[in-house]
């Protein structure tokens, strides 16, 4: 295999993502989901495109600017890749507003549901916009103007801002007026009974920019949205104090590099020259929109409108039935189904123990945790009652950086020992451990998870959450918190393997040991399910297995860098990608193991980082009743038609075809556990 | 019951936490932290201030760690590193003012005890330590810890400073070939070993066992056709060999690669595979038992089952032992020791409420007993001053120096003048101590009296004391005590002298039942 080009043998990562990132939005305009998810699916698709131009689109720009010009494992030169990213990235934009105007805003004037301009407003409506504007807007807002004195703005990324030029005897002069981000985006104006009507507070104010210019004279205006670099630069090894130190480097980033502008397209060329010398942006690069800029916003416009019709059909979350939470994971070990399952044992397990006098010490980790978080509250409340509470904060969680540092230095006040993750390394392993004295005894608990300790989440997210009393478990988890410390070096573990130590290496004899069972009993297999497929010398040995006859069923629900079904390469290959309701977040690993699979759980993808950057952690299910349980959720992730894609060997993905009976997993999932109680 | 020990060692800090799950330890937390205070001992001599702070912080880690688990039972230990560091104690205070732990410096013997005990109790099924004479060797980064156990009781303990680090760097200043070096080495070493074989000359051996917790994990993947070694297993003569050769065929790294074996690892096993090599050659055995556990676990074995160690074999016998070894090794009359001992221990318990002892000072004037007439060795003139600076260079396990000069000094003050401050060794005690020599060495005196003939000719003697508080002594007794009763006037003075009462000795023979007041 050697000697073949990168290019022909993997899909590049970036371009892979794009891809899922495209199914998202065919989400959008699939017109079986109902009315607001579909809304939904716009919004997620431009806060993910957004995303990816703070951090991948940022890295390449900044390749190039360093006149990097070697090409990455994909096969690609920096400036080739861009090129190709921009080019989709771009297209993407322009069929995401394709499927607004046409399919979504009309289907949401069928419902009723209309947006308005200040050309359309009936008096009442005028009434209430333009006092709006005096008693709310325009005291907050201030425009900034640009010349000799006052240097162009620094605005912060995903600002939405008019750019005005205004004329005062004769002279040009430039001003900033940045749409306020303290406000909603939509207004909501008085309508006729069943009727909702929007205005954005952007047409209000365009509509009243001269009440900020007067004695002046209003020329052109354009509305502009600016994304930044979002990289935060931390010298890791000669920082003394992590925690600082990103705080000093999330304040700069406002100031960071511009990577991506959009413009109405009503915009002047000439005014945009001013507009991109001030942002120190390429004009070449500019995006123009025909419609509203920034449509992230439609996230808030899902509550206003009042009609269950427009949304998913509820369902309950399944209760696992216990008394006491320490009873039942001493009575043997389960797994909790997210979110068909509650998310309730896992907050109950920390919560008790914050209140349970025996309880001597809960350590946990944090990557990503939502505000108000019942776990925050019972770990400080776990403190309060003087127990040692240990939290692991991964503050380098992209985008939660301030919020991370916000509760963990809550949690720190509250008498918590906090430990503000550690260099060059991110604490990706989502796991509990709990110390309690039973009768003079102690007897350790421990939690572990694929996906993060999140309310919020839990209830939109895949996950499986894993729940034992098991010692040796117990130890693994116990030395890996004192290892991640710093308090140990890392002995022999029974239980777990972990990144970036072995991770990768232990997937591999795996993966040999399928080929071996292959060669002699013609029954190699491997099962998994993950987000992302992105590590290069794992796909090798993945077409190696293949290429030795293992039959290979990936459901991947992102990036994958795999092409599946090629000769000589991945034949015995398939991959799919399911996109729905929730956010596939599980990660299930399942080797055939000659007829008595083996069966795990991980906190790790198989991307690069998670095997080399991160600290993640993989874990074997031993117990029966468990084994099948996750192979029957492959199994049935597999039999998915409704939601799924096929990767084709072209590298498409395609829908399955139609003449099959239609089957939703995700749906299957909610009636499933709706009358089920789970493994005992 | 849950205790936690933490072990200062040549290489690293530890610490391990275990809790009692019946016959067994179920270990909660072990941890192991890389803190080169052997490289700072071994080579410049002292502990920098750089590794005495990193020790503190460690420490200070190791602490939430036992509150996590609500460990009570805590011991500090540290070896070899410590103890030899010139600035030990201030190592040892400075740790206990910024962390509040008291650290306990353990010597060779303290060491082999803990092994020991921990052996007996961790193999009593599988090996029957108590009734099998044994060398038990700990294989250090500073020291190679020796012990000679006949039946159970330790003979003697020494310390050889040839540890794996030591040897490492030993070998790296000389200026040789391969070959020639490890000559070199191997001679140094025979000349420490030969050491022991020396001081018990009848040795004979049922069998070896090396203790060590480093190296054997690897041997493995050195010895063809081994799988990974148990805790307890056999390792044979000719492994030996093999893992000596494999060690030594090439570079550090070069083995390293080919064995799959960490390169510090093998740059220090080399000395291990000599140490080891060598005992061999010394003790003859076609193999010897290497037993895969670390000290700190030992000690914590024996916080957990303290009550429940053999009693013969308890801290007092063995000491006795090895007391009762070296009135062998220095020609003394082990009858007269012996005797001596049981007649001090009579008065002892007779007399302790009395004088206000404690049981647990019993044994410093059982030893003091044996070991009196010690400097006889040296000169008959003035031996009992010749007795104290030997005992005090002795080296018994589970006593610390102090107690060593407590010993040195009631043997001292078995015969002529009276503990007085102008008498160094004596100044520098403790006051309770000096206190607790004057009250020991008067009964010592009294029982050595009593025995002056060397015949043993008190068999029992009985303590009655009178409503004002003097003391009567009955001694039932046979043959011609002329001699002791003769003794027996001078020598109760001190005891007079401290206690303001008066002694009286009665004398009960078979025969005659002659009785004789001697009052003054």
């Amino acid at each position: 295999m050697t000697g073949i080009d990168p290019k022909e043998k993997f899909i590049a990562r970036d371009l892979s993502w794009l891809m899922f990132n495209e199914r998202v939005l065919e989400e959008a305009a699939d017109i079986s989901n109902p009315l607001l998810e579909r809304v939904k699916f716009l919004a997620i698709f431009t806060s993910n495109l957004d995303e990816f131009y703070m951090v991948r689109l940022a890295g390449l720009k900044r390749l190039i600017d360093s006149g990097y010009n070697h090409k990455d494992k994909f096969g690609y030169l920096p400036a080739e890749i861009f090129a190709e990213v921009k080019k989709q990235a771009d297209g993407l934009t322009k069929k995401f507003y394709e499927i607004y105007h046409n399919k979504i805003k009309k289907d949401l004037e069928k419902n009723k549901v209309y947006f308005k301009t200040c050309e359309d407003l009936t008096p009442d409506q005028e009434r209430e916009v333009r006092k709006y504007f005096e008693t709310t807007l325009f005291p907050i807002i201030t425009p900034m103007a640009v010349d000799q004195g006052h240097p162009f703005p620094i605005l912060p990324s995903k600002t939405v801002a008019f750019a005005v030029n205004v004329l005062r005897a004769d002279k040009p002069h430039l001003a900033i007026i940045p749409i306020p981000k303290n406000v909603p985006r939509f207004m909501r104006l008085p309508s006729e009974r069943g009727e909702t009507n929007f205005i954005l507070i952007e047409e209000i104010l365009r509509t009243h920019l001269k009440n900020f210019f007067r004695g002046y004279q209003l020329q052109e205006h354009t509305l502009f949205r600016v994304m930044r670099d979002s990289e935060l630069y931390v010298a890791e090894e000669f920082t003394d104090d992590l925690l600082i130190a990103i705080e000093e480097e999330v304040k700069k980033r406002m100031r960071a590099k511009v990577v991506h502008l959009e413009i109405e397209k009503s915009c002047a060329s000439e005014f945009l020259d001013i507009l991109c010398q001030g942002l120190e942006f390429p004009k070449e690069e500019v995006v123009s929109i025909g419609g509203t800029l920034d449509l992230t916003c439609l996230f808030e416009l899902i509550p206003f409108i009042d009609n269950p019709a427009l949304s998913y059909r509820e369902y309950k979350p399944a209760k696992i039935e216990y008394e006491n939470i320490f009873e039942r994971i001493s009575q043997g070990d389960f797994m909790v189904h997210l979110p068909f399952q509650s998310f309730y044992p896992t907050i109950d397990l920390i919560r008790t123990a914050a209140l349970d006098p025996n309880v001597l010490a809960i350590k946990m980790t944090l990557y990503r945790t939502n505000e108000d978080s019942a776990i925050i509250k019972a770990l400080m409340d776990a403190a309060g009652h003087k127990k040692q509470v240990t939290v692991l904060v991964e503050i380098k969680a992209r985008f939660d950086e301030e919020k991370n540092i916000k509760w963990a230095k809550q949690l720190e006040d509250a008498g918590c020992h906090v430990i503000y993750g550690i260099a060059n390394i991110k604490i990706h392993l989502k796991m509990t451990l709990i110390v309690r004295k039973e009768e003079e005894r102690i007897r350790r608990y421990v939690h572990l998870s694929t996906g993060n300790y999140n309310e919020k989440t839990a209830r939109v997210y895949t996950d499986i959450g894993y729940f034992t009393a098991n010692d040796d478990f117990a130890r693994d988890i116990s030395d890996v918190f004192n290892v991640i410390t710093g308090y140990s070096l890392p002995s022999p573990w029974k239980r777990i393997v972990s990144s970036p130590y072995d991770m990768r290496k232990y997937f591999f004899d795996l993966i040999d040991r399928e080929i071996e069972n292959q060669k002699k009993f013609k029954n190699g297999s491997i099962r998994a399910k993950m987000n992302s497929l992105e590590d290069v010398a794992m796909i090798e040995k993945l077409y190696e297995a293949s290429n030795a006859g293992v039959k290979i069923k990936l459901v991947i629900r992102g990036i994958c860098c795999l092409v599946p079904g090629v000769a000589a390469q991945s034949e015995n290959i398939e991959v799919k990608s399911i996109v729905g309701r929730f956010l596939e977040h599980t990660r299930i690993m399942i080797f055939n193991n000659n007829g008595s699979p083996r069966v795990f759980l991980s906190s790790a993808d198989w991307m690069s980082r998670n095997f080399d950057s991160r600290i993640e952690l993989l874990f074997e299910i031993y117990k029966e009743d468990m084994r099948d349980h996750l192979q029957y959720i492959h199994d049935m992730c597999w039999k998915d038609n409704l939601k799924s894609r096929l990767l084709t060997p072209e590298r498409k993905y395609i829908r399955q075809k139609d003449n099959e009976e239609r089957f939703n997993f995700q749906e299957r999932m909610i009636s499933y556990y709706g009358s089920y109680s789970g493994p005992s | 019951m849950r205790a936690a020990v933490l072990d200062i060692g040549s290489n690293s800090i530890k610490l391990v936490i275990g809790e009692k799950a019946g016959d067994d330890i179920n270990i909660l937390e072990s941890l192991k932290n890389v803190v080169p205070i052997g490289r700072n001992t071994f080579f410049r001599g002292r502990i920098a201030q750089e590794t005495i702070n990193q020790t503190i912080s460690l420490l200070e880690k190791y602490q939430q760690r036992l509150a996590e688990y609500d460990v009570k039972e805590v011991m500090i230990i540290a070896t070899t590193a410590v103890r030899e560091a010139a600035n030990r104690d201030m190592f040892v205070d400075t740790v206990r003012r910024k962390t509040g732990l008291k650290v306990e410096v353990l010597n060779v013997g303290d060491v082999v005890y803990y092994i020991d005990a921990f052996l007996s109790h961790k193999l009593k099924k599988k090996y029957p330590i108590h009734q099998k004479d044994l060398l038990i060797v700990e294989l250090g980064a500073g020291s190679v810890d020796i012990s000679v156990l006949e039946k159970g009781f330790t003979q003697m303990s020494v310390g050889i400073p040839v540890g794996t680090l030591r040897l490492k760097n030993f070998m790296n200043s000389l200026d040789g070939s391969i070959q020639e070096i490890y000559e070199a080495v191997e001679e140094y070493i025979t000349n420490e070993i030969l050491y022991v074989k020396k001081s018990i000359p009848h040795l004979k051996l049922d069998d070896v066992i090396v203790v060590d917790e480093n190296y054997s994990g690897y041997l493995n993947h050195f010895l063809s056709g081994r799988r990974k070694p148990s805790e307890f297993f056999e390792f044979r003569i000719k492994e030996s060999d093999e893992l000596l050769a494999k060690l030594t065929e090439s570079y550090p790294e070069t083995v390293a690669a080919t064995y799959k074996v960490p390169a510090d690892v093998v740059e220090t096993m080399t000395g291990y595979a000599i140490i080891v090599n060598k005992i061999f050659r010394l003790t003859k055995n076609k193999y010897i038992y290497i037993l895969e556990t670390s000290l700190a676990e030992a000690v914590l074995a024996n916080m957990i089952f303290k009550l429940e160690l053999v009693q013969e074999n308890n801290k007092t016998n063995q000491l006795i032992s090895v007391a009762q070894n070296l009135c062998g090794k220095f020609k003394l009359d082990l009858n007269h020791g012996r005797h001596v001992a049981a007649l001090s221990s009579s008065l002892f318990n007779q007399l302790k409420d009395t004088l206000g002892l404690k049981d647990e000072d019993l044994i410093y004037l059982t030893l003091a007993a044996y070991l009196h007439d010690i400097g006889m060795f040296i000169n008959n003139r003035t031996h009992h001053k010749h007795s104290e600076y030997v005992i005090s260079s002795l080296n018994l396990f589970r006593l610390t120096e102090e107690e060593m000069n407590i010993i040195a000094c009631i043997a001292r003050y078995h015969r002529k003048g009276a503990p007085s401050s102008a008498h160094l060794l004596y100044n520098t005690l403790a006051s309770e101590h000096q206190i607790l020599v004057q009250k020991l060495s008067a009964l010592l005196r009294i029982a050595n009296a009593l025995d002056r003939s060397h015949k043993q000719k008190i068999k029992k003697i009985e303590v009655v004391l009178t409503s004002k508080g003097d003391v009567n002594i009955v001694a039932h007794a046979s043959g011609n005590l002329l001699l002791e009763r003769a003794f027996f006037k001078d020598k109760k003075e001190l005891f007079e002298e401290i206690t303001g009462n008066r002694v009286t000795l009665t004398l009960k023979t078979r025969d005659a039942q002659e009785k004789s007041d001697d009052r003054h």
